[in-house]
């Protein structure tokens, strides 16, 4: 089974490139995953993510009352959506999965979107907010414990089909 | 009592800005803007950095076209160290940035512009994406773009390191050549993507042409707008993507000035406005006019429709050919009509094409030659290239290590921003009529700026997240009086 955990953001950005650096920190800590990074959207995301059978993703986030930190599942049906897996010029992840998959493709199981919440996605920095530098540990603690738990669930299955939901928190 | 009519956030559009409609007391469209709502950051960030970093820098600065930043960025390096790239340096480069036209012109032909032209503009939103157009043209297709955008990444990463993001870009040069073996699969990619880019120009004839009401559209007043018009052309007066002189002709068609890109701020000017992130640009020498567009107008339009009306002919046959057409239909040139922006774009991608099978014969692709080190810091630099979206300007100076003082970036939106304002005052006041408004209308107003595929992220150099269309009416003393949401 060929794993992928994709970290989106972009590194001039600040808080926006949580899921670069979250994804980098979590190289080696998941056996058998291959760790990539985009600064891309859209279609671009074809060429990184077709031929794996599974596909973490990790974005930043902005939500309404939220706090910058927060660890939140993106589903297609909760509402939310991170800052570059929605992309008005090309296609949202949900759509460019049923294109992949109508053109043909055999595209990933999206097993999981991680969403950490920032402050700002407009401030230009290569360094993380001290707030959210401070929260990164733990963060990559909880993803990195999220994705195994659930691919111990996929281990006997190739082709997983079933995605596993977990509490927010 | 005025209404005021709020699009936003706009779809389809990469940033975030709204549109504003104000109505006046009979329901008639009395005024429209675009609002960019985000702070330019980008510029004062790359002071005090060495400006070699640059090429890597400013991919970074929006998810859409990197590679035309990278590559104005490697040119701005070329003229701050007066070095010109070897023959074979200037042809890679030139394959690459061919490479980037298709890419990004069929994204947003395929993504962006034909859900209004083949599922339609007045179909449900939710059937008015790239899925709808597959389900009315069929998967081939999109397994087509899908496959052509891949193969011309596959030259960007060959040449500088990384795609979705070229980093690697050098003064006087690029970093990586071809080999005999190499040119074979540039070969088929550029053949392949000229069979695709002749396809596509015969589907726009096909699915909008053979369509009246589409054609109807596109010559509707109320989506023509005289103005200047900005390009780059080469030394045959041919429309030119990677390097050229700015050629500007006035809105009868006949040619206001031309000049070298280091000259550019004699005659591009930058104008504020309280209600807009955007600094506006006009022509300098003319002063600014305010949002007017035909007699007395300062303001210019960039992209597609603006290189074909700018250059006396295309540089290949075929593009030749279809520009031809193009005019033909549209009644001549100048040609003034928006929506038509989107044909001009298939026939800048099949120039783009034809050009890339000259280059994969090109002897020269295989030199060794790629790189001038004759390097002589002159502490300032102007990199210019036609963008997809239209003329795009880096401007940097530094101190005597090469430290970044000054960075100044003139971006194809910027350029139409005051020209999209109009547009989208001309289509509303043709489309919406008081506040009860049908959401197909609505989309009819989004596509006066949608054809100019804005990007706010460069635009404002600053980022956006995208969210659902959200549309309220407000009345003349802000107070939302009706809140529609996609």
């Amino acid at each position: 089974m060929k794993i992928l955990i994709l970290g989106m953001g972009n590194p001039i950005l600040s808080d926006d490139g949580v899921g670069l650096l979250a994804a980098e920190k979590l190289r080696g800590r998941i056996t058998g995953a291959d760790i990539a990074s985009s600064t891309m959207i859209g279609l671009s995301l074809f060429d990184l993510i077709i031929g794996y059978d599974v596909l973490f993703i990790i974005d930043a986030l902005i939500s309404q009352n939220g706090h910058v930190g927060r660890l939140k599942k993106i589903k297609q049906r909760n509402g939310y959506g991170t800052l570059h897996l929605f992309s008005s010029h090309g296609l949202n992840i949900f759509d460019l999965m049923k294109l992949g998959r109508r053109c043909g493709y055999a595209m990933p199981h999206l097993a999981e979107i991680y969403g950490i919440e920032i402050e700002s996605p407009a401030i230009f920095s290569e360094k993380l907010s001290p707030a959210l530098h401070e929260r990164l540990p733990v963060l990559v603690e909880k993803i990195s414990a999220d994705i195994n738990a659930c691919l111990g669930k996929f281990s006997n299955d190739t082709k997983p089909r079933r995605k596993f939901s977990f509490p927010d928190n | 009592m005025s209404r005021k009519i709020t699009i936003d956030p706009i779809t389809r559009l990469e940033g975030h800005g709204k549109i504003e409609i104000f109505l006046d007391e009979t329901g008639k469209v009395r005024d429209a803007y675009w609002q960019v709502v985000e702070l330019r950051g980008f510029e004062r960030f790359c002071l005090g950095r060495p400006a070699e970093e640059m090429p890597r820098i400013v991919p970074n600065i929006c998810g859409v076209c990197p590679s035309a930043h990278h590559m104005a960025a490697v040119k701005a390096l070329d003229d701050l160290y007066d070095v010109e790239p070897t023959p074979a340096a200037r042809l890679i480069r030139e394959l690459e940035y061919n490479a980037f036209y298709l890419e990004d012109h069929y994204i947003h032909f395929f993504f962006l512009a034909a859900p209004d032209f083949v599922v339609g503009p007045d179909a449900d939103p939710k059937e008015r994406n790239i899925l709808g157009v597959i389900g009315k043209v069929g998967k081939e297709i999109g397994m087509k773009v899908i496959e052509v955008r891949k193969r011309n990444r596959d030259i960007i990463r060959h040449i500088f390191s990384k795609a979705p993001h070229p980093e690697g870009g050098l003064p006087g040069g690029v970093p990586r050549g071809f080999t005999e073996q190499d040119r074979k699969w540039v070969k088929e990619t550029a053949l392949f993507s000229l069979d695709f880019a002749k396809f596509a120009v015969q589907l726009f004839k096909d699915v909008v042409l053979a369509n009246k009401s589409y054609v109807d559209l596109i010559l509707n007043d109320a989506y023509k707008l005289k103005t200047y018009y900005m390009a780059l052309v080469d030394e045959n007066d041919k429309a030119a993507f990677y390097d050229g002189q700015v050629k500007v002709i006035d809105p009868e068609g006949k040619e206001y000035v031309r000049f070298h890109p280091r000259d550019y701020d004699r005659y591009i000017g930058e104008w504020v406005e309280p209600w807009t992130y955007i600094r506006l640009t006009h022509l300098k020498p003319l002063g600014w006019q305010g949002l007017k567009e035909g007699d007395g107008t300062s303001l210019y339009r960039v992209a597609p429709l603006a290189r074909l009306n700018v250059a006396q002919s295309m540089q290949t046959p075929l593009a030749q050919k279809e520009a031809e057409i193009m005019f033909d239909t549209l009644g001549g040139k100048p040609a003034h009509h928006t929506l038509a922006t989107h044909w001009a774009r298939l026939i800048c991608a099949l120039q783009a094409a034809e050009n890339n099978v000259a280059i994969a014969e090109d002897p020269r692709l295989t030199s060794k030659d790629i790189r001038n080190m004759n390097l002589k810091l002159k502490k300032k630099g102007v990199g210019c290239v036609e963008a997809p979206r239209g003329t795009l300007f880096h401007h940097y100076e530094t101190d005597d290590q090469g430290i970044l003082t000054k960075v100044n970036l003139i971006v194809a939106t910027q350029n139409n921003a005051a020209p999209i304002c109009l547009s989208i005052k001309k289509a509303a006041q043709e489309f919406v009529q008081g506040t009860d408004v049908k959401e197909g209308f609505l989309n009819r107003v989004e596509m006066a700026f949608r054809a100019y595929d804005p990007c706010l992220s460069c635009a404002t150099h600053s980022l956006p997240g995208a969210m659902p269309l959200e549309i309220k009416i407000k009345n003349h003393e802000g107070t939302v009086i009706r809140e529609l949401i996609r």
